[in-house]
């Protein structure tokens, strides 16, 4: 690729057959994908590396090292860990519950039955792998870094190891093989049922059953979702989902009775097989914090009397004290039970959020029909938990009814006085010492106990209160209700992470938890920008004192003056390893030496496990509460997080909480456009690099286009208007080109601010253009569509976070009715056609489809706006695209030579070359202040004729950012 | 696609002229004729049918407003085609002109009603309870679900005659293999299922049974007099036999005594019996046939017909992420959706499948349209998902259209390919030949290559050896 542009860009235009392959075709289309490998060597940092990642800040220019810039791409460093993993956790779980007989076989299955096969590489995960395997990733990933920077913003550097190579995909749901249940037994009344329930731990759910909302609830509670489109929805029983549902209180037996009182068909023996085998250990031990004193706690004595047996854990516990026993739970007596161990025994407190969904067993659910004794016909036998049926069912009632005086006091917010007569709880008292200890003999790799943490914040009396309350008028959404019920069931406050589309208002929940538990609350973001809005969240929501909250950022480390506190920072900012300020110094002691009682975890999806594992090390919380809008299921992250963090207490259904108006309805659209010839060419002559024919789709002319035509035609509509492109190059010459302003990793943190602003205030700026940056967490409520130019490969996490972007709920346009539109916003993923973009935008809508997001193929939009809506548009003429291939052909040549340089840090390479180790580069006072955005090149538009060969790299001076930068700056 | 388009006008249409004329005087195919038109030609047929036969086209185009008229062409246009108007000059004026038996027929129909025969004939003893609805739909699925499971398969049994009629049964096999639908394999003697019989099962009801009994009838047109214990063939004996059928249809759910029948009705009346359009019940010494919902849409006129079929309860759903769910045991509409969708997992009443680009590619190379297989799931659709609208999510539709778009991308044709020219002037020579026949498929200068259309080779090659005799090559 030396030869000067000048030379390709006379391309032949007789002859070829053009572009080869054909539309969705390309999806499949073998020969490319094979040539396409990405990034499959495994990267391995050595020690040296390590050594200088540790140093950071000794080669630096500046004193200060919070004012170094340091970019190190975390892909790389989680990229060894993740690729040294055993067998990845299938997708689905453990596919056959009882013994895996056929996976093997099924694993094996040639790829060629799907034809030409290239589209989805490396075949099909093994299955069956169950839940061992995600033990064996736990190990993997500790090997990872543990070394962060601390002005790192980890939505710019973070990549999930998920999303690439050996990610296989399911296109429409491409390789399940076909399963023959039909030897299932329905029962007689099963229309009055909602769920098939099968074998292979799959569970349909009809969404138009009369007990649909009490179903689902139950089905989040224990299971996975895999679609949830309108009408059927497909969930999956997992290890993971049923650690879940137990550690919120559900028992097994319970677990087992709603579900055969839900199926349609009788409950086959491998499912009640499964969901004892996944929860006969998990759940039964309680970790409690209470009064200070640490607590293990269990309603099973001999469980209990197991553990002891453990030395390192019989080292741990005190003995009971004599007499006087500590009245938690409402006191009972010390039991003298067997090997002399003395545990405490208390009565156990009825969870709200479990005898919700265990009253399911008692819908009526012929409730139209007229004879009740049919449906009382196959009713399972009763549970130990609907022994107390009665009372169950009364809550249960209440709380769908929402009679007047709990109307008034969200169920969260009671305090679970009702104590269960049918329970006991025995507990030991741990050295608080020696707690970090006990919890590791328990995890699954040794005594196989994992312990659930509690935390009874109402008799903590060490830690000081915080006065906190939300503000009176603030209405919570009822699924917000719902995730705070289950976090707080039983008056105690459970660590675990709740899943809510993005707009939902996680950060309401997030706001409310703190407010409940009114103890010091530490607040971790993914970026400065975040921080800020976190801060905005906390007072519009409460009544908190401005001194009660503070910020630590690079840019303001403030600490509160109260003795109880709101602590809000980033990730980076804790896990960070080097010299810091002696300013920065203070905080960290003041964040290190407390006990927060809340620790609060933003976008936890973003996060990479190690730099959790340091956070969490770091910081000593009572309660861990993380939150994120997309748990993508098949990462090896979400073993990581069920354990560092916590189960998944709730997840919202997106297509519910667009029906019931709190988020945004968005028409999610899909614009072909067609590669051209000369580009075509290009773009399949032999040896071209990965970085070039990237390029090369993505700054295809006619989606340039396309973009022009989109963000003129909603600019006219009144609309505010967001372009991605995680390609630097491409997003500085569309932004340049089309004189609009633009985000990117480089550009600084005041920069942005005022960017965004003048975007949400100023309504001659109507568009903006991000990069990855602007992926998670950015707050912008006006933005309604959204434009994709080009993204992370597959990766459907992005996709999904993209669009939350425009999923806050919108006012009604000035002018138009409410209620007129269908959709209120949009959003466009441009692609080319005949490359691998179709088949990596397939694969990324996945995640969207399977919530029951449609996407709209537009195949040919200009075509159909008609030629007069097209006139003005640029790159119309075949020399000015010409002009364009050149650039690109010469500008990737000539970015490329200048990185092995080293010479200057350009976003483009080091964004593009992936596959290089890790490397830091240090950047100028020039490139902080957001001024090496200034030297963009530019290609003359129109008036060069012919390519223009070599690096052309002009002056910035007069560009038209910096005009555009200066009237909005 | 003859399956598709088939039906009472369509089968009229390829009648020829003796045999119309011995329809038309068929008072139950007149009826069932006039049932199955559109609603502004049966108008127009009303309007003229107690005319003296000739009416000035001139006036009847003045039945429609200005703006109308293109309606009341196309309805002409119909009925013309039909044959049941013609065009004629008479005294230097166009006129339209009714088919007089068909006239004459129709009047009689509409003044007199065709109750007398019905009401002449026997009725049941009223002792013997008739079947319940519910059984004569169960007979009616029962025998034309095993035409169709046969035609699936090849290997289950076609239906069987009931036995109370003890009548020659019809042969099955036979029949669907004389429609197209199946073809015989000559070795192994099996029958397997055809495209055609793909495109069939994707058919509505009414196109279904008419692409059958559409067969039946030249069948027993053509076949040799009595062969299967049949009709006499001819004209009017296919008149009678159309009759027949479609009285059937228009019997108002009065059952047929069969012991009352002629002989070659009886025939036919077993026959059907066989397929489900009458279910034999046994009273009193006489075995009476019923008519079922089948025999109602086979009467019932191309929209009426097509109504009748949609009522059939639906039982598809279909999601926006290209999920089928199918509330359905039945091995056949297993069957027809497993052209086009791929099955994921068989629940006792559920069929959870997808539709992927594979399984709608390898139905579309049967020539199944895009068209079709949304009309199918639209047709099918389960009451929840048929309240709503679209009933199939649009993204499905868009693509199945799309998929189908995607294989008219490239073009396969044969060519011939010429290469390797002995001189410059040769190969511009013969480009230019090429070019001015039409048959110029590919030519480059800078590899000296030019592609014909393989039909043009003998010509080129014709022209190549003249130029080089001229040139002294």
């Amino acid at each position: 690729m030396s030869a000067p542009g000048s030379t390709k860009v006379r391309l032949k235009v007789g002859g070829g057959a053009g572009a080869a392959g054909s539309g969705r075709n390309g999806r499949r289309q073998g020969g490319e994908d094979d040539d396409y490998q990405p990034d499959e060597e495994v990267v391995v940092i050595n020690s040296d590396d390590d050594d200088e990642l540790a140093g950071g800040s000794a080669d630096v220019a500046f004193d200060d090292d919070e004012d170094d810039w340091e970019v190190y791409d975390s892909e790389e460093e989680e990229r060894p860990a993740a690729k040294a993993k055993a067998p990845r956790q299938p997708t689905r779980g453990a596919r056959k519950p009882g013994g895996t007989g056929g996976a093997a076989a099924a694993a094996a299955k040639p790829a060629a039955r799907r034809d030409g096969g290239g589209g989805r590489r490396g075949g099909r995960r093994g299955r069956g792998a169950g839940g061992s395997s995600s033990r064996a990733q736990t190990a993997g990933r500790r090997r990872g870094r543990a070394e962060f920077g601390e002005d790192e913003d980890l939505e710019e550097e973070f990549f999930s190891d998920e999303e690439e190579g050996e990610g296989v995909f399911r296109l429409g749901a491409g390789d399940e093989e076909f399963r023959d249940f039909s030897g299932m037994h329905l029962k007689p009344d099963h229309y009055n049922r909602p769920l098939w329930v099968c074998p292979d731990a799959r569970i349909f759910l009809e969404t138009f059953s009369p007990v649909y909302k009490q179903a689902y609830d139950f089905l989040i509670a224990i299971a996975e979702p895999v679609s949830r489109p309108e009408w059927i929805h497909e969930y999956q029983l997992t290890p993971h989902s049923l650690y879940a549902a137990v550690s919120i209180g559900l028992e097994t037996d319970t677990i087992v009775a709603v579900l055969s009182r839900l199926s349609k068909n009788v409950l086959p023996p491998e499912i009640k097989r499964f969901v004892r085998g996944c929860t006969q250990n998990y759940g039964k031990v309680k970790l409690v914090l209470q009064q200070n004193k640490f607590f293990v706690e269990s309603p099973h004595p001999e469980i209990l009397r197991q553990l002891l047996k453990d030395p390192t854990i019989k080292s741990a516990a005190l003995p009971a004290p004599g007499g006087a026993k500590p009245g938690g739970g409402g006191g009972g007596g010390a039991g003298q039970e067997g090997e002399g161990q003395q545990f405490r025994v208390g009565a156990a407190r009825r969870d709200r959020a479990v005898a919700d969904l265990a009253s399911i067993e008692e819908i009526d659910l012929a409730a139209e029909e007229d004879e009740p004794g049919g449906a009382g016909a196959g009713q399972p036998p009763a549970s130990a938990a609907a022994g107390t049926a009665a009372a169950a069912q009364q809550q249960g009632g209440g709380q769908q009814q929402q009679p007047g005086q709990q109307a008034q006091r969200p169920s969260y917010m009671l305090d679970a006085v009702e104590e269960d007569p049918d329970k006991e709880l025995h507990s030991f008292e741990v050295d608080p010492e020696k707690v970090e200890k006990v919890k590791e003999r328990c995890l699954p790799d040794a005594l196989n106990y994992p312990m659930l943490e509690e935390y009874d914040f109402k008799n903590d009396s060490h830690n000081p209160d915080l006065a906190i309350d939300l503000k009176p008028n603030v209405q919570h959404r009822p699924y917000q209700d719902k995730s705070l019920s289950k976090m707080f069931g039983n008056g105690r406050a459970r660590s675990g992470i709740i899943v809510l589309p993005c707009g939902a208002g996680k950060s309401l929940v997030g706001v409310s938890a703190a407010a409940r538990i009114k103890k010091s609350c530490l607040c971790l973001c993914t970026n400065g920008v975040s921080v800020d809005q976190w801060k905005y969240q906390f007072e519009m929501w409460t009544n908190i004192q401005k001194n009660q909250v503070c910020r630590f950022t690079s840019q303001c480390r403030e600490w509160f003056e109260s003795p109880a506190g709101v602590c809000i920072t980033t990730y980076t900012m804790v896990a960070f390893s080097g010299r810091r300020s002696a300013e920065g110094e203070r905080v960290m002691q003041q964040i290190m030496s407390r006990e927060w009682g809340l620790i609060l975890l933003d976008e936890v999806h973003v996060v990479p496990a190690a730099m959790f594992r340091r956070v969490l090390g770091i910081v000593k919380a009572h309660c861990k509460l993380g939150l994120t809008a997309t748990l993508v299921r098949e990462d090896a992250l979400i073993s990581d997080l069920n354990f560092l963090i916590g189960p998944k207490l709730y997840e919202a259904n997106w297509l519910d909480l667009t029906r019931g108006g709190h988020i945004a309805n968005v028409q999610c659209a899909e614009v072909w456009c067609p590669l051209t010839r000369e580009f075509a060419r290009e773009y399949h002559r032999p040896g071209v690099s990965q970085t070039v024919r990237q390029l090369l789709y993505v700054m295809n002319p006619a989606k340039l286009r396309a973009c022009q035509f989109l963000v003129q035609y909603h600019e006219a509509r009144g609309d505010k208007v967001i372009v991605f492109s995680d390609n630097i190059y491409a997003l500085r010459e569309y932004a340049v080109r089309l004189g609009k302003l633009f985000i990117y990793g480089a550009t600084g943190h005041q920069e942005r601010t005022r960017i965004l602003h003048a975007f949400k205030h100023n309504p001659q700026v109507n568009t903006v253009f991000l990069s990855k940056v602007g992926d998670n967490s950015l707050d912008i409520p006006e933005a309604n569509v959204l434009v994709q130019i080009s993204s992370h490969a597959g990766s459907r996490r992005q996709e999904a976070q993209r669009l939350g972007r425009i999923l806050r709920k919108k006012k009604a346009r000035p002018g138009a009715p409410a209620g007129a539109e269908e959709f209120d916003a949009f959003f466009y993923t441009l692609l080319t056609l005949d490359t691998q973009e179709v088949y990596f935008t397939a694969k990324r809508q996945q995640f969207l489809i399977d919530q029951g997001y449609a996407y709209k193929v537009i195949p040919s939009l200009l075509e159909a706006a008609g030629p007069q809506a097209t006139d003005g548009l640029l790159l119309f003429t075949r020399e000015e695209q010409l002009d364009v291939l050149a650039a690109i052909l010469a500008a990737s040549d000539a970015d490329l030579a200048e990185e092995d340089v080293g010479e200057d840090k350009d976003d483009l390479a080091s964004h593009l070359k992936k596959k290089a180790p890790t490397k830091r580069v240090v950047g100028s006072m020039a490139a902080l202040s957001g001024a090496a955005g200034m030297s963009y090149m530019e290609y003359a538009t129109g008036q060069g004729a012919g390519g223009r060969g070599g690096a052309q790299r002009k002056p910035a001076g007069g560009g038209k950012l910096a005009k555009l930068a200066k009237k909005f700056g | 696609m003859a399956a598709a388009s088939a039906g009472l006008v369509a089968f009229i249409n390829q009648l020829e002229g003796h045999q119309l004329e011995a329809l038309f005087t068929q008072p139950y195919a007149t009826v069932a004729l006039l049932r199955s038109l559109q609603p502004l030609a049966r108008q127009v047929l009303a309007r003229l049918v107690c005319t003296g036969g000739a009416i000035s086209a001139a006036l009847v185009s003045s039945f429609a407003r200005p703006e109308a008229s293109s309606k009341l062409a196309a309805a002409l246009g119909e009925l013309t085609s039909l044959r049941l108007l013609s065009k004629a000059a008479q005294g230097g004026q166009q006129m339209y002109v009714l088919h007089p038996s068909f006239q004459a027929q129709l009047r009689q129909a509409m003044c007199c009603g065709m109750m007398d025969d019905l009401q002449a004939a026997a009725l049941p003893p009223p002792d013997a309870a008739p079947p319940s609805a519910a059984e004569l739909a169960a007979f009616a699925r029962q025998q034309w679900e095993a035409v169709l499971l046969f035609l699936v398969d090849g290997a289950s049994s076609p239906p069987s005659p009931p036995h109370v009629l003890r009548a020659a049964p019809l042969d099955v096999p036979s029949l669907l293999a004389a429609a197209g639908l199946m073809l015989k394999n000559e070795y192994t003697q099996r029958q397997s299922i055809s495209e055609a019989g793909f495109q069939f099962l994707l058919t509505g009801l009414y196109s279904q049974l008419w692409a059958v009994v559409r067969q039946y009838l030249a069948g027993l047109g053509a076949g040799p007099t009595g062969g299967q214990g049949g009709p006499p063939g001819g004209g009017s004996g296919l008149a009678v036999a159309i009759n027949f059928l479609l009285r059937l249809g228009l019997q108002a759910g009065r059952p047929i005594c069969y012991s009352q029948l002629g002989p070659a009705e009886r025939a036919i009346a077993a026959h059907m019996a066989q397929l489900g359009l009458l279910m034999p019940a046994a009273a009193g010494a006489d075995v009476w046939l019923h008519p079922t919902r089948l025999a109602a849409v086979l009467a019932g006129g191309g929209r009426a017909g097509e109504s009748a079929a949609a009522s059939e309860d639906g039982y598809v759903i279909v999601e926006s992420n290209f999920r089928v769910y199918a509330y359905t045991t039945s091995a056949v509409q297993v069957a027809v959706l497993r052209i086009f969708v791929r099955c994921d997992a068989l629940l006792p009443n559920l069929v959870v499948g997808t539709v992927t680009r594979d399984s709608a590619s390898a139905a579309l190379a049967l020539g199944i349209t895009a068209t079709q297989m949304a009309d199918f799931l639209r047709q099918h659709a389960h009451p929840r998902a048929a309240a709503k609208h679209p009933v199939v999510p649009a993204v499905v539709t868009d693509q199945l259209r799309l998929w189908q778009a995607e294989r008219a991308r490239l073009r396969a044709q044969p060519a011939a390919i010429y290469s390797r020219f002995e001189s410059p002037q040769l190969f511009s020579g013969a480009v230019e030949f090429a070019r001015q026949a039409g048959a110029l498929l590919y030519c480059s200068q800078e590899r000296q290559q030019l592609a014909v259309d393989a039909s043009f080779h003998d010509a080129m090659r014709g022209h190549l050896r003249e130029r080089k005799m001229a040139l002294g090559l």
